[in-house]
């Protein structure tokens, strides 16, 4: 699955901790989820969805 | 330096810890002088710490971010897979007599194979906290 977490993330200035605090999950799980190594739970998915004010589908996209 | 999870953490795995490191030597020293009840006092003591601190590590487990649960899961099935694997065969090659393995080494290669699928999980993920 692609995903445009760390291009929206660099648009606020956040660092990957910034963010995963704003999450409450780990740095390493917000790199793992943008370099693409692990998809995350429809919950966070929609946290992630709902910190940045988009659709979860603008954020997410299948990939091969 | 460390954050709420953990610090509870420490604070909930630490009875059990001390316990442990208390009454697996007691056990192990007194256990030629003890008739079979002291013994089995003893062998309930041990487990009570395992169970104890097993507990524990679920406790903890559960409440880490999903990443890490996806990695405990992957590592855990791995070694399963693997420490099951091996020692069928160790059995096997014993019943056989092609080997002479102690029942010991049983838990030797559980925790050999935990600690490698539990590294391979963390570089597949790049996962390095501790806890």
């Amino acid at each position: 699955m692609n995903n445009r977490v760390r291009e929206l993330r660099g648009e606020r200035e956040w660092s990957q901790a910034d963010l995963a605090e704003r999450l409450e999950v780990s740095r390493q799980t917000v790199n793992a989820i943008e370099t693409g190594k692990y998809d995350p739970s429809l919950p966070l998915a929609f946290k992630i969805a709902k910190l940045f004010g988009l659709a979860i589908e603008s954020i997410f996209e299948p990939g091969e | 330096m460390w954050n709420k999870p953990v610090r509870r953490y420490m604070r909930d795995a630490l009875p059990p810890a001390v316990l442990a490191l208390v009454a697996v030597p007691l056990a192990m020293h007194f256990e030629k002088s003890l008739g079979p009840l002291g013994k089995s006092v003893c062998l309930a003591l041990v487990m009570l710490c395992y169970g104890w601190c097993g507990w524990v590590e679920f406790r903890h487990l559960r409440q880490c971010d999903e990443l890490r649960r996806r990695l405990a899961l992957e590592a855990m099935m791995l070694a399963f897979i693997s420490a099951a694997g091996i020692i069928l065969t160790l059995f096997f090659a014993n019943a056989m007599k092609l080997l002479d393995v102690p029942f010991s080494a049983a838990l030797l290669v559980m925790l050999g194979c935990y600690v490698v699928c539990e590294i391979w999980a963390r570089l597949r993920y790049r996962y390095w906290a501790l806890l």
